[in-house]
């Protein structure tokens, strides 16, 4: 019942194109010289968000932005001091990406709206996505790759089903491709760990999730509550549970096994209430397509 | 007949046949949500029609029996009043897989012409806007009939049934399981103003 365009570039087309790109930067020098992972994950999904959407041209559909997001996060890989620079650059790079993402995203739900309400919304957003940055960057910079790419898939993947649950089949379909890539470069991470750099995933993933829940929760008529916000945002914090003592001294994959768990744990509220909501609304049998 | 009448009688003869001409120019009714439908019919599996219809409807008619061409037509309906008697449904149809209520939240009628074929029927040209998209369509619109109420007021009704193509106005979701053709009714009744 899923188109081919749908299948092609929702399903197929991600982890291949992950695969693809982390052998090519391994071998190639040319590759590996302008192609970091982060670069390479926000080429894979804006490639693949837009030609899920049927490349579309920018601006128009305020659910084509993810894709854009994703390749000015690229950008800031390809920048090392954007990405790993002195604090107050890093600080001011997210700051000026997560404004104007916010700015396009909460477009929707500030229609009719005072510019002054329209600043504080977009102000406390920024603040808010930038210090989520910032905070998943630090929490998966103390853990292991191989912890840091498997938390990001899994959350990826519990994102996309969150949004299903409330509805929003698209950015649901958006955040599959996320995972198929991260799934892609997880199950490569582990084969060749010297192939996966987690910095710029970890900023590609922030800069993407976050983007599909606000779309989910703002410019739908009905999607995620706010309240998921702050479960699903701390859920990418679960890597800092294999920092804590005596965690750290436990072996490799009870680490990588706790972590993921924590990521469902922080998530299920959310899965939980999606699920209830959707047997209180089907009253009726289920309509199927 | 001395020409101090004939100018009088002139000035009224002008007068009742300017008066006569403004009763017959067109008539703006007001569309009443309560006896107006905006029903839709589309395919499920190829095997049977589903059916909904939006809640939220609105606009004017403008006829002008004596010249139809000067007619017009303007209605607005709320996307995120599509019902189809399931609620996770409707959510569902509301959301950006379908009508993306939020970010285009009304189709639009907004007639260009309107020809008369006979009596009772009409073709009407107009710029029909869903999805956020705008296309130019034509209707075959039917007079169901026109008159007074019992509350002093003046009623016309029409009624079009026509098909359109929801991937034309860019909603291509599910296209295996939810048919393309959308058959719409479209029956309302207009409260003169």
């Amino acid at each position: 019942m899923i188109d081919q365009r749908e299948i092609l570039w929702g399903v197929f087309a991600p982890p291949v194109l992950m695969a693809i790109g982390m052998v090519a930067t391994a071998y190639l020098p040319v590759a590996r010289r302008f192609l970091s992972t982060g670069a390479l994950l926000a080429l894979v999904f804006g490639v693949c968000q837009l030609g899920f959407r049927g490349w579309p041209l920018p601006g128009g559909d305020v659910h084509n932005w993810p894709a854009w997001i994703a390749f000015a996060g690229g950008l800031i890989t390809f920048c090392s001091a954007c990405a790993s620079g002195p604090l107050m650059w890093r600080i001011l790079v997210r700051l000026a990406i997560t404004g104007v993402a916010s700015w396009l995203l909460l477009a929707l739900e500030l229609r009719g709206v005072s510019a002054s309400t329209s600043a504080v919304w977009v102000i406390s957003s920024t603040l808010l996505w930038t210090v989520l940055i910032l905070m998943w960057e630090r929490a998966h910079a103390a853990t292991t790759p191989g912890v840091s790419v498997t938390v990001l898939t899994t959350l990826a993947g519990l994102a996309s089903a969150a949004l299903l649950l409330f509805n929003t089949m698209n950015h649901a379909q958006f955040a599959g491709i996320l995972t198929a890539a991260l799934g892609a470069a997880a199950v490569l991470s582990w084969l060749r760990p010297a192939w996966y750099v987690p910095a710029g995933p970890v900023i590609i993933a922030a800069l993407v999730l976050p983007s599909l829940w606000l779309l989910g929760t703002f410019a739908v008529y009905t999607g995620l509550p706010t309240w998921s916000l702050p479960f699903l945002a701390l859920a990418g914090l679960a890597p800092l549970v294999t920092t804590i003592a005596p965690v750290r001294n436990w072996s490799a994959w009870k680490r990588l096994l706790l972590a993921n768990l924590v990521t469902v744990l922080l998530v299920s509220p959310v899965l939980v209430w999606g699920v209830i909501t959707s047997i209180k609304a089907s009253s009726q049998p289920s309509y199927g397509y | 007949m001395h020409i101090a009448h004939i100018i009088p009688s002139i000035a009224l003869s002008l007068g009742f046949a300017l008066s006569s001409t403004a009763v017959q120019a067109a008539d703006t009714y007001t569309v009443d949500p309560v006896h107006t439908a905006a029903l839709f019919k589309i395919k499920h599996l190829g095997v049977s029609y589903t059916y909904g219809r939006f809640n939220d409807v609105s606009g004017t008619v403008a006829f002008d029996a004596a010249n139809p061409a000067a007619s017009k037509v303007d209605i607005t309906i709320q996307a995120g009043s599509v019902d189809t008697f399931n609620q996770k449904r409707d959510a569902h149809l509301a959301n950006p897989d379908f009508f993306d209520a939020k970010q285009f939240p009304v189709l639009k009628f907004v007639s260009t012409a309107f020809k008369k074929v006979d009596d009772n029927t009409f073709d009407v040209t107009g710029d029909f806007t869903l999805h956020g998209v705008t296309k130019p369509i034509t209707i075959k619109a039917v007079k169901i009939g026109e008159g007074k109420d019992p509350w002093g007021g003046y009623r016309i009704g029409f009624e079009s049934t026509f098909t359109i193509k929801r991937s034309d106005f860019g909603m291509t979701k599910m296209m295996e399981a939810v048919g393309d053709d959308v058959t719409v009714t479209f029956s309302t009744e207009g409260i003169k103003k």
